[in-house]
């Protein structure tokens, strides 16, 4: 019904001249009805006051109708008639026989008897005893007395016509007051109210709109009303569509609890296509969660054998928990994902729980290069040892410049032995994360003489020009003094390793925003391929000039490691058979004494 | 501001190197939020050249890590001098990142 009445009535007569408008029709129809009521009332009331006015006045003539009658005195009759009539007001009033003859009337031209006979007939009509009365005339028969009373009766119609008139008067009124309530009604008042409406707990836009005759505002609020049915509906439609995912406000608490995990949850259909993900599983599917859902999650998946074991999960082929590892994505951004699932019981798709792996599978391949390079490396000296040991076992007998050189041999190959367990050890520490820096202030211009002093001789065996180019001042830092050492000392002695001789090294100092120690050699140099893996753990660089050099392979993936402890960092830039040049950066922090 | 990028595995490390202050803030927000987004999220910021930062650089470290919280996780701080650490503190928002001593720890973590 009331949208019913919005169509008709849109808000500028709604809200101030709707209002009015419907007040007029209650008012009319109320009004219309009082009326019919009234006049009903008021008539019953004119016939009851009519009927007691006849009765009184036929009371009144009786007497004087008998007296006439039996003394036959027609014009005494018709006297008392009249005398009656204009006393009580009537509109008519008759006296007549039985056979219809009138004897005497108000209304001279209607009386039919020329006189009054000595009997009467008798009355073929009974009297009703409201308007018509018999009077007995004493031996003669009865007379029928008519009285019409009409006065109460008019007095009531116009009484009906007061209400009437009342009534239409009221509906004019109102009209008039209705359309200068809308000609005063201006669209921002219309708003308001609207407002109001919505304040009060309106609901209904149509409820809301507003004439389009208001100009733009009331266009612009129309819009803004469709606009908001537009996405009610659509939120409706959603809350449709997803209420198996989100069906309540319990389930939203759920999900935001999901979406705190770091690793990604997934729920499938039966045909594999997404029905929720939190927020790690859209990362980890680079997409967003609303991009997410509804979409094939096998699209997402490029590897064929982790493709057909979800497939089979989903379609609950598959009763137990998968397992299963896919890459997704290329180059530096790609990663390895474990998606762990199982079936729904009870209904169709599955639920996945998505972790990211990628540094596991870095770590493990690392860890398993190592092992494997390190047997290999330890594999070298002990085989030697053990040569050089069953020979000299052999030939007890050998001459003293062979048994020397032997035991030398093993005694290089121990030592050797002995360094690649400390580095492996050293690696080891970096790699469980027990190797901690041990931090003190470190004095630079100590620990670089300490450094020029010891690689000297090496470098004055090599001919070669060792030179430290030390600014005049230089500060003291705080750090691990033996680690930086241990970095330091695989640089600039692997400079010194791989200059032939004659060549020259040169290690600069700078100590501005950060320590930054530059040894460039002239050595031969890095090819671009190997410049990369240098740093690697074992890796050494496929030239024949360093194969020929022995070297772990450790040296500089130490130093590197040591270096990022604390903050920096080891690079390297490299012309083939020019030479290199190994930046040691460290930034620099207040020293520990000042602090205190 | 200079930015220097270590690639650990397959966690890229950021080192910005100087205060995260006014623009240098911005534009270490702009490079660490490309890198989080191309790593997935395996990224950790080595603050070991950051002496200090001011209410930017504190709300660009922020901002990386409410977006990361999205997918359930934290950002990764280490090397935190105690200039920083006591910003961290003082505002109450060392809880909103994942401190570590070093970078070589803060790597493991992703294990």
């Amino acid at each position: 019904m009331r949208r019913m009445l919005r169509q008709f009535f849109p808000r500028q007569t709604s809200m101030i001249s709707g209002v009015l408008v419907m007040n007029t029709l209650i008012v009319a129809c109320a009004m219309a009805a009082l009326w019919i009521v009234v006049g009903e009332v008021r008539r019953e009331e004119a016939t009851r006051a009519a009927d007691r006015k006849a009765i009184v006045v036929a009371e009144m003539l009786r007497p004087d109708l008998e007296r006439a009658f039996a003394e036959k005195d027609l014009a005494g009759a018709r006297l008392a008639i009249a005398k009656a009539a204009h006393a009580g007001a009537l509109s008519g009033c008759r006296v007549s026989l039985g056979d219809g003859a009138v004897v005497a009337d108000l209304d001279a031209s209607a009386v039919t008897a020329k006189g009054i006979p000595d009997e009467f007939p008798p009355l073929t009509a009974e009297p009703d005893s409201h308007h018509s009365f018999a009077i007995d005339i004493p031996g003669k028969g009865r007379v029928l007395l008519a009285i019409e009373v009409a006065a109460a009766t008019a007095r009531s119609e116009w009484l009906e016509y007061g209400f009437g008139g009342t009534c239409l008067g009221a509906i004019v009124l109102l009209g008039v007051v209705s359309v200068r309530a809308q000609k005063r009604a201006t669209p921002v008042t219309l708003v308001q109210s609207a407002l109001s409406s919505v304040q009060a707990g309106e609901k209904e836009l149509a409820a809301l709109e507003l004439a389009d005759s208001f100009g733009g505002i009331a266009e612009a609020w129309n819009g803004m009303l469709r606009e908001l049915a537009t996405h009610r509906a659509r939120a409706r439609f959603d809350s449709v569509l997803t209420r198996r995912t989100e069906p309540g406000e319990r389930d939203e608490v759920v999900g935001k609890m999901v979406d705190s995990l770091w690793h990604g949850v997934v729920a499938v259909d039966e045909e594999m296509r997404i029905r929720y993900c939190n927020g790690a599983a859209a990362v980890f599917l680079s997409g967003t969660r609303d991009g997410l859902i509804g979409t094939p999650l096998l699209d997402r998946i490029s590897e064929l054998q982790a493709k057909e074991k979800l497939a089979a999960l989903a379609a609950a082929k598959g009763r137990g928990k998968i397992v299963v590892e896919t890459r997704i994505g290329e180059g530096d951004g790609s990663a390895v994902l474990r998606i762990s699932g199982k079936p729904v019981s009870g209904g169709g798709g599955a639920m996945l729980l998505i972790e990211d792996v990628t540094q596991q599978r870095v770590a493990d391949r690392s860890r398993n290069a190592f092992v494997e390079q390190a047997t290999h490396e330890l594999r070298t000296p002990l085989t030697n040892v053990r040569l050089y040991v069953e020979a000299l076992v052999e030939k007890p007998d050998a001459d003293v410049s062979t048994r020397s050189q032997h035991l030398n041999i093993i005694n290089q190959e121990v030592r050797r032995l002995e360094r690649i367990v400390g580095d492996m050890l050293s690696v080891s520490e970096i790699e469980a994360g027990t190797l901690k820096l041990a931090i003190h202030d470190i004095r630079l211009p100590a620990l670089f003489s300490d450094l020029e002093a010891e690689f000297a001789a090496p470098a004055r065996s090599k001919n070669i020009t060792l030179r430290f180019d030390l600014p005049p001042k230089l500060p003291t830092i705080v750090g691990d003094r033996d680690k930086l050492v241990l970095a330091l000392t695989n640089v600039i002695g692997n400079a010194i390793k791989y200059t032939p001789e004659g060549g020259t090294v040169k290690v600069g100092v700078r100590a501005d925003d950060a320590l930054v120690v530059d040894v460039a050699d002239s050595g031969i140099g890095i090819a671009a391929d190997d410049a990369d893996r240098i740093f690697d753990r074992f890796y050494r660089a496929k030239d024949p000039r360093v194969e020929k050099i022995v070297g772990t392979g450790l040296g500089l993936a130490l130093a590197r490691e040591v270096m990022r402890l604390h903050g920096g960092d080891v690079t390297v830039q490299s012309v083939p058979d020019r030479g290199s040049t190994f930046s040691i950066r460290m930034p620099l922090k207040a020293p520990l004494s000042m602090a205190a | 501001m200079e930015i220097r990028e270590q690639q650990h595995g397959a966690v890229k490390a950021i080192s910005p190197q100087g205060p995260l202050c006014q623009a240098d803030a911005a534009e270490f927000q702009k490079v660490a939020s490309g890198m989080l987004s191309a790593t997935m999220g395996r990224c950790v910021v080595d603050l070991t050249a950051t002496p200090y930062l001011d209410s930017q650089g504190l709300e660009s470290l922020l901002s990386l890590s409410e977006t990361l919280s999205d997918s359930g996780q934290l950002l990764k701080l280490c090397g935190v001098c105690e200039t920083v650490r006591e910003i961290l503190e003082l505002t109450d928002l060392a809880s909103s990142f994942e401190q570590f001593e070093d970078i070589t720890t803060a790597v493991r973590s992703f294990l």
